[in-house]
This record gives structure tokens, sequence and C-alpha cells, in this order.
């Protein structure tokens, strides 16, 4: 055993510590983007350390290729990390492409993306399963052209931001036609509360989302949601990590379209 | 290809020098000259031929000039052994003594055979002296006795696979009496996939040479069944808690037959004892084996064998309910004839099915998902002698139909149409193998063997394997052996899953897909220090082309394209040393295992196209194998496993993206999972056995010491009161594992 133990080699574990931009823009809307940097797995987290992960003095500039804007932080409750980097006059336009520059300490972090056009949701219905669950389907009509869209929900006063369904992401290409009428899985959270119950809640308000993207961004969450699945399976364990478009940095700048609407499972 | 066949045919025309056969026949009878039937097997040189003497007690076979040994095994115990010089033809008559077929039936330590011979580079089981070798469900399994041999990688506790000298999981298939077994183990391998009262011996042919047993890239593994030559009618049953067996073996006239039938009953167990459990399992299994001496020429033979599993799964983990079934269904048919004394016959007609669904529930959300592959197979096979030459010829054709994924999604309100076609290919093989005794020590063996493949509406694809080994023996005590060989393999296991699971699937070479290939050398010796202790070594060497790794789970249906974009293909180099000390009598007996071996891959679409390690790349394999024979009814069994970890991939950090953690992973297959340690001891306790009846007792610990050999490890994240707890967690599917087995035997 012992000569057994000397002749295993060591398992590696390499940390660099990289920038992460969890970042958007939506049709309509301001930028938005969270900035934070890579933790390793070998230390011992506490509320003091963990704010050494956070970063709060970086600078981040958003152009839409005519004009720019350097983005604010504010404070964001119920997300972690507590603040997002804000814009301010650049409203997002569909078809138009989006450059975010970041500059912390000596790096410089570039993406881009494209916000696309944004689906209407037509109509969401429900149904009971018990006394307190029950289930979404979600219908829109797919436009033509390729389209690559993702589900996700927010239980208001609950929820801290919109969570991506299970099995929500969804290319045009496995559609039947173009009247879409899909089923949804709440997604698993978290903060600020960890909640792995698939189905909804009854009598609270639930916000769907339905979102358009580009192939980049879809990549992105369709390895984000192995990652959350397939993290601690041992049968199928992830080992892939998040397909980026940072360069230098992880994460992902992504431009959507988007259509919010409400229901109450009754 | 054109300098494989001119190199083939100089190496047959160069050693193609006459020299005479000589007959050896004759009768076996017993004391009252009754006409036995018993295996007679003729060592000749270096070369070895089994035969059955025929119900009148006949045989006849050709031999070379020189040395020759025969012997009689009645009942797998040897009757008879006596050497001959020969210089002419030569005709006896074998009369054994009524006393020693007795003295078979009241066994004693020195009478009993080996539980493993190795010869050259083949090992042969013999599963009737396995019984007190200790396993986890109490009766003897195949898969987990090989791997205590050298070269079969430890691949950990819920594997059922065989992962022989680096290669792949479906490069090394096991074969039922010559039919191909293509579906997954009982419950990921902790109960034996094949019953022991079926199966008499195995024979593992480690490079295999031969050409009517090599459509694969790994090891020849064949089981095959045993009749028993010894009572018109006997009935062998095993009753353990969770799982029992019974077969029943019957002789009337020239005919034998042997029935089996296993069936678990875990679940009623653990619902007897109150037991919580999240998974709910049955399988139960039918063999079924028939052999007809048919005339003295000509003996047919029939095989059934018959598998049904279910697996019903409430995971939390995997935030699902599933439901996992996979069948098998085999059955063939073989007819022998001799034509004449140099000149042999055999065609085999064969069927090997296996289904495999999976259903998933979430919700009101269903995924199922379908795989199957079916071989139909017609093998001709010519073994004839011509002067010094003994060539073995054939033809076999095959027909596989595979469902790669079906999946079908209901509720979901779209369609991924994204199936990998079915297919349905067909495979034709032409080979020659040929074995010289170039003199009494040397022995030469060179084969070929072309096959022409075609899949649906692709174009043909051919392939060749060439292959040659020498092999010198020293007087009696020392073999040396070296071997050439170029296999390739043209259906290939995909494995999806970590441990070998039924969403593991099987696909079809096409112009899209290449077929795989390995080339490879291996050198050895076996030396026999005497009748008891003997040690064997083997240094090994294979490259193979075109292996398949699939890097999307189950939960990824969305973003399948086609097999040829989903799979990533790539090369690996596997080396390694291995060795094996045994000790056959006495009543302390047993053998010692060790490997050190490197399982290297490269992949282009993998970790930036640098190479890394296999799964089951471990670097030391060592194991134990005890047996000791306290008296005629106590025995005892232990066995001890010490090897390497698995290789898998690990995270080095996380980040943080809307509000979830995400791991941030290294290299593929860089970090190695701790030392698999395992101890296994078992009681064995005569209660009586008689020439009618037989009762034996055994207690069996798997992990005795109860030691965690993990099969995952991996980080996961808690929410503290909104702080982020990392915790280091590890999969560990069982520990100690004790079993109690009642064997009876009519």
């Amino acid at each position: 055993m012992l000569i057994f133990a000397q002749c295993e080699t060591e398992n590696k574990a390499i940390f660099n510590q990289k920038l992460v931009v969890d970042g958007y823009i939506e049709k309509n809307e301001v930028a938005r983007v969270i900035l934070s940097k890579n933790i390793p797995l070998n230390i011992i987290l506490n509320r003091d350390n963990i704010e050494q992960y956070y970063v709060r003095n970086a600078k981040i500039t958003l152009s839409d290729g005519f004009n720019s804007e350097v983005l604010s932080l504010i404070a964001a409750p119920g997300l972690v990390p507590p603040f997002v980097y804000k814009g301010q006059t650049i409203i997002g336009q569909a078809g138009k492409t989006y450059d975010l520059k970041i500059e912390y300490l000596n790096q410089i972090l570039n993406a881009q993306t494209i916000i696309p056009g944004s689906i209407v949701i037509n109509a969401l219905n429900s149904e009971k399963i018990s006394d307190k669950k029950g289930r979404i389907n979600v219908k829109f009509t797919d436009d033509v052209g390729k389209n690559y869209y993702q589900t996700l929900t927010k239980t208001k006063g609950q929820d801290s931001l919109f969570v991506p369904t299970l099995y929500g992401n969804l290319d045009d290409i496995n559609f039947i036609n173009n009247k879409v009428d899909v089923a949804i899985l709440q997604g698993l959270k978290f903060f600020p509360e960890q909640e792995f119950d698939t189905s909804f809640a009854t009598n609270k308000v639930i916000e769907v989302k339905l979102r358009t993207m580009n192939k980049s961004t879809f990549d992105f969450w369709n390895s984000f949601q192995n990652e959350i699945l397939n993290g601690q399976n041992p049968l199928f364990p992830a080992s892939e990590n998040l397909k980026s478009n940072i360069n230098g940095g992880y994460g992902n700048w992504a431009g959507y379209g988007a259509d919010i609407k409400t229901i109450i499972i009754y | 290809m054109k300098y494989y066949l001119i190199f083939t045919f100089l190496i047959w025309n160069t050693l193609f020098f006459g020299q005479s056969l000589f007959e050896v026949s004759g009768f076996v009878y017993d004391q009252n000259n009754k006409p036995l039937q018993l295996k007679v097997i003729f060592t000749n040189n270096l070369s070895a031929q089994e035969i059955i003497t025929s119900p009148e007690g006949f045989f006849s076979i050709k031999v070379n000039l020189g040395e020759l040994n025969i012997t009689c095994q009645y009942n797998d115990l040897i009757v008879y052994n006596e050497n001959y010089s020969i210089e002419g033809n030569l005709n006896l008559a074998i009369k054994i003594n009524d006393k020693n077929i007795l003295e078979t039936i009241v066994v004693t330590n020195k009478q009993k055979p080996k539980v493993v011979t190795v010869d050259k580079d083949i090992y042969k089981l013999n599963l009737s002296q396995t019984a007190n070798i200790p396993s986890p469900s109490g009766v003897s399994d195949v898969v987990k006795i090989l791997q205590l041999t050298p070269g079969v990688q430890n691949s950990g506790d819920v594997n059922g696979y065989l992962y022989f000298r680096g290669g792949d999981a479906g490069h090394s298939i096991f074969k039922y009496s010559e039919i191909p077994v293509y579906g997954s183990p009982h419950l990921f391998g902790i109960f034996p996939f094949y019953n022991t009262f079926h199966i008499g011996e195995v024979i593992f042919d480690k490079t295999n040479l031969s050409s009517s047993n090599g459509d694969n890239l790994g090891a020849s593994i064949i089981m095959k069944p045993s009749f028993d030559n010894s009572k018109k009618v006997s009935i062998s049953a095993s009753f353990g808690f969770l799982c029992s067996q019974f077969n029943s073996k019957i002789r009337f006239g020239r005919s034998k037959l042997s029935v089996s039938y296993r069936k678990t009953y875990l679940d009623e167990f653990l619902k007897t004892f109150s037991i919580r459990n999240d998974a709910s399992y049955k399988f139960d299994d039918v063999n079924v084996s028939f052999a007809n001496q048919f005339s003295k020429k000509t003996e047919i033979s029939f095989d059934f064998f018959k598998s049904a599993d279910l697996l019903i799964y409430d995971s939390e983990d995997l935030f699902a309910n599933i439901n996992l079934n996979w069948k098998n269904t085999m059955f063939g048919s073989k007819i022998k004839h001799l034509f004449s004394d140099k000149f042999r016959y055999q065609i085999s007609l064969y069927y090997s099915g296996n289904e495999n669904n999976i259903d998933v529930n979430q919700v009101n959300l269903n995924i199922n998902i379908e795989n199957s592959i079916q071989d139909l197979c017609i093998k001709n096979n010519f073994d004839y002698q011509f002067n010094k030459l003994q060539f073995q010829s054939g033809l076999i054709l095959h027909n596989y139909q595979i469902k790669p994924y079906n999946l079908l999604l209901t509720n979901f309100g779209f369609d991924p149409n994204k199936n990998y076609e079915s297919t349905n290919s067909n495979q034709i093989s032409v080979y020659n193998d040929v074995d010289v005794s170039i003199n009494n020590n040397l022995l030469l063996k060179a084969g070929i063997k072309i096959n022409y493949f075609k899949e649906n509406n692709f174009k043909e694809n051919y392939s060749f394997e060439p292959k040659f080994g020498l092999y010198f023996k020293e007087k009696k005590t020392a073999n040396y052996f070296i071997t050439l060989a170029r296999k390739t393999q043209s259906i290939n296991l995909v494995a999806t899953s970590s441990i070998g699971i039924p969403t593991d699937f099987w696909i079809s070479s096409n112009s899209a897909i290449p077929i795989q290939t390995s080339n490879e050398v291996t050198a050895g010796f076996n030396y026999n220090f005497n009748k008891s202790y003997n040690f064997s070594a083997s240094l090994f060497y294979n490259a193979i082309d075109n292996l398949t790794i699939y890097p999307l789970a189950l939960s990824q249906f969305n973003e399948t394209v086609n097999l040829q974009n989903d799979i990533i293909f790539g090369e690996g180099t596997n080396y390694g040393l291995e060795f094996i000390a045994k000790k056959d009598l006495g009543k302390l007996k047993g053998w010692t295992s060790y490997t050190w071996s490197k399982s290297i891959r490269n992949f282009d679409k993998i970790n930036n196209g640098n190479a890394f390690f296999s799964k089951y790349d471990r670097r030391h394999n060592f194991s134990a194998t005890l047996i000791f024979e306290i008296s005629s009814k106590f025995s005892l069994g232990l066995i001890q496993v010490i090897s390497s970890g698995n290789r898998f991939t690990s995270a080095s950090d996380f980040y943080l993206i809307n509000n979830a953690p995400i791991k941030q992973y290294n290299d593929f297959n860089n970090a190695q999972l701790p030392i698999y340690n395992r101890t296994d001891f078992s009681i064995n306790y005569q209660l009586n056995k008689s020439k009618y009846i037989e009762n034996k007792i055994s207690l069996s610990f798997y992990n005795l010491f109860n030691i965690s050999n993990p099969v995952f490890q991996y980080d996961t994240f808690e929410n503290n009161n909104n702080q982020v707890n990392i915790l280091k967690k590890e999969k560990v599917f069982y520990k100690l594992l004790p079993s109690i087995n009642w064997f009876i035997k009519l």
C-alpha cells in the first residue's frame, strides 16, 4: 500500500485567476453586467473572504458602433455578487451589435454580441397537479429564419432573477411546425434559496420570459444546463467547461430579444 | 494489403515441407469393457487438440512424429495420462479402472483440477473449482474472477465490463458458446451476468490469434456450457439472500441437456427487513444447452440464453424518476462433422440481440430512449491437415441491425427529430490460419483474415488482419512466445456513462465512422517450477486507431446532430508488463497477479489535442487469490485487490453565473480516484458429499474491511445562509456486502 501511495501522481489542480462576466443587453433595456473572479475550490469561503472575489472597481464600456457609455455600479440585493454594472443611455435594439470592453487592473477583456428580433409569447397555460404544485405551457409562433430560444421563469416576491427552465434551450430545428407549445420545468435555484423542485408553486405570480439569442449564447446556455444537471452526476459526469465569448475571461456577454408574461396557477 | 498477402504466402511456402502425419485411434473402456464417453486431450509437440469420444468410446486423430501425451478427463478429472512416442500409426485400447472413475466422485485435493491453467497467453478457467472464491452475490462471477488475472484492469465497483490491456469496454466481448453477448451486465456487475452452474470452462485467449473468434480488438473470452457425463440426471441449486440459481443436467441416449434459471429477490429482501431504498431492481435469466452425438462423425448442439433486467430509480441527484430495462436474447446451433481424419467441418448459426429502454420522467415530461443491436451470423469453419500443416479456414457472414439512439419526448411540445439513424450492415469475412510444428520445440502460427463491410447506403469498407505467432518450448518446463497481430472491429460500443449502463449503445462503421484497428505485439513466457508452482509473464504493446468518446450526457439530447458529428474520434497507445504466479496443488493454492501498464489517448477535440490518460489507466493492478482447504469439509477463500484509482476530470475552481455556482474543469482525466483496496473473504463448509448428494454452505464477505472505494468524486455547493459552502463529496455505491449461500447438488 505504501509503495502504491508513493507511486501515485498527485491530482493536478491548477488555479488561474480570471475575470467572470455575466452580462446581457435585452431589447428595449439597458445593459447589465455582473463582474466577479473565479474562486479556488480548495478554500473555505466565508462572508469576509468572498468579498475579494467581487469586482467593484472595473471600468466597463459599452458601444453600439455609434455611441458608447461607461456602465455604473449599483447595488443589486438578491444577486451574487450583490452588485451590477448598469447602462443608462444605450437601449438595446434588435439587429444591432454591442461591444463590451472591461478594464480592470492591467487586464482588458473584450466581447461582442447582437440582439436578434424578439418573439411574443402568445399564451401561457397552466394545470394543477396537486394542491401546492402545477405545471405551465408556453405558446409562441416561431419566426422565419434561424432562431434560438430560451424560456426562463421568476416567482414574484421570491426569486431575485429569471432562472432558465430545465431543457428550456430551444433550437427551432426541433419544432414540429411554427406554432410552438412547450411544457416548461422550473430550473434549479441556488441563491438566495436552494430549490430543486421542477414544478411550480400554486397561488403565486410566475413570470415567464421568452428570450431569443444568437448561436454563441445558445451554446453557452446549453453548457450551463449540462453543468447544473450533471455537475454531481456519477453516471454522466460533466467535464466540459462552459462555452464563452469573453476574450480572456469566463462567462458570457449576450444580446437578447425578450418577452414576458405572467400566470398564477390556481 | 498485397504485401501482407505476399508475406503470408511466403511464410506458408517457406514452412511447407513434407512430413507424415500418423493416425492415433482407439477406444476407451471401463473395467467391464463398457465404452466411456469422455474428453481426450492430445498434446503433440506444442499444440493440443481435444475431442470427445463417441458413445462407442471411439476416438481418432492425426498427429505428427514425436512425443504425444494423451490425457482423458472424466467429469473434469484426469483419469488417464500417458506419454507415447509416435513413429507410426497407433491403435489403442485404453482401459480405465472403475476405481478411478469412482474416485473422481470422492474428490481429494490431489485430484481436483486446476482453477486456472495458463498456456502461452491463454487462460482456462475451470468454473467447477471457483465456488470457494468469494464474490458479492455468493456465487462465482466470471467477470470478477477474470479481473483477478493480469492484463485486466480492475474497473472498480459498479462496472460489469472487462477492460483488457488498455482497450475500451466494447473491445473484449464475452461469447456464450461462441455467441457474442452485446448487453449490459446485471445491475452494473453487482450480480454475475453468467450462470456458473451452466458454464463449465472459460477460455480467455489474451492475444487471440484465431481468426474464427476474432471480430474484436481485445481478448477472446469463450464460455463453454457444461454437461454432466457421470450421471443421467443431476440437479444443482444455490440459494442466497439476494438471488438464487438452479441448473439441471440430463443425459439421455446420445443427447445431453443442461437447463439453468436465475432470479433475484433483492426488492422483497429489502422490504422484508424494512430497508429504505430509492431503487427497485429485478432480473432473471434462463440458459438452455443441448448436444446430440448424431452419428460417430456428426455432433449437433443448440444454445439459448435470455435475460431481462428492470431498474427503477427515484433519484434526487438526477431530479428524475428513471426506469431502465434491458434484455438479451441469444440462440445458436452448431453442427460438427468429421469428414475424415484430416478434415473436420463446423457450421454455426446464431442470433444475438440486445434491447435497452430508458424512461426518464420529470413532472409530466417524459424522455424515452431506445437502443438495440441484433447480430445474425453464419460461420463455416474447416479444419484440415496437409502434411505438417494444420489449417483452419472459413467464411463468416454477419448481418448487424443497430438502432443506436431512438429518442421520444412526451409533453415537451417539440420533437428533436435528431435520432441517430438505424443501420443495417453486412460483413463477410474469409480467413486462413495455419499452425506449423517446425520441430518438437518450435511452433509457428500465421493467419490472415479479410473483411468486407458495408452499411446501408455507404460505400463498402475492406479491412485485413494478418497475424503471426512464434512459440518455443524448452523441455517440459518453459514456453516462450512472441505474437504480432493487426485486428479490426467494425461495430463498436459507444460508452455514454461512466459505469456501463444501458444508455451505452453500439454503432456500425461506415465511410464516415472509421473501423477501429489495433496493431499489437506481445512477448512472454510460462515457466513450470514443478507440478504445483508456475509463473507466467508478458509484455504487451498495442496502438489503436479510431477510438471513440461520446461527450454528450443523456440530458443534452437537444444538442445531438448525427453520429459523425457528435462522436469524437482519436487514437490510443497502451503498453505494460504483467505476471501471474500460481500454486495449483496442496491445501493452500491460488495465484497472485500484477500488471504495470499505461493507457494513453490522443483526441484532436479533447484537451486541445494534447495526450491524456484513459479513464481506466491504472498504473498498478495487484491481486491475490487464495483458497485454503483446512479439511475435507472446511475451506477458506481470500481475495486481495489493490490498484491505482480510475482517472476522472477534476475541477480546480468555480464561479457564479446567474446566481448559480459553475465549476471550471482541469485537463481531461487529469485526476485519479484514491487507491482501490478491497479484501474479500469466504468460509465454506461442506455439510456432506457423496456420489448422490453434495451439500455446502458458504458465508462470503465482499470488502471485508468496509473500505470506501469511490466511483466518483466531485465538488458541490451548499447555500448556507446566503454563503457558499464548498463540499467535497464522493459516491460510494457499496462497501461491506455479506452473503450466505446454500448450495446443493443431487
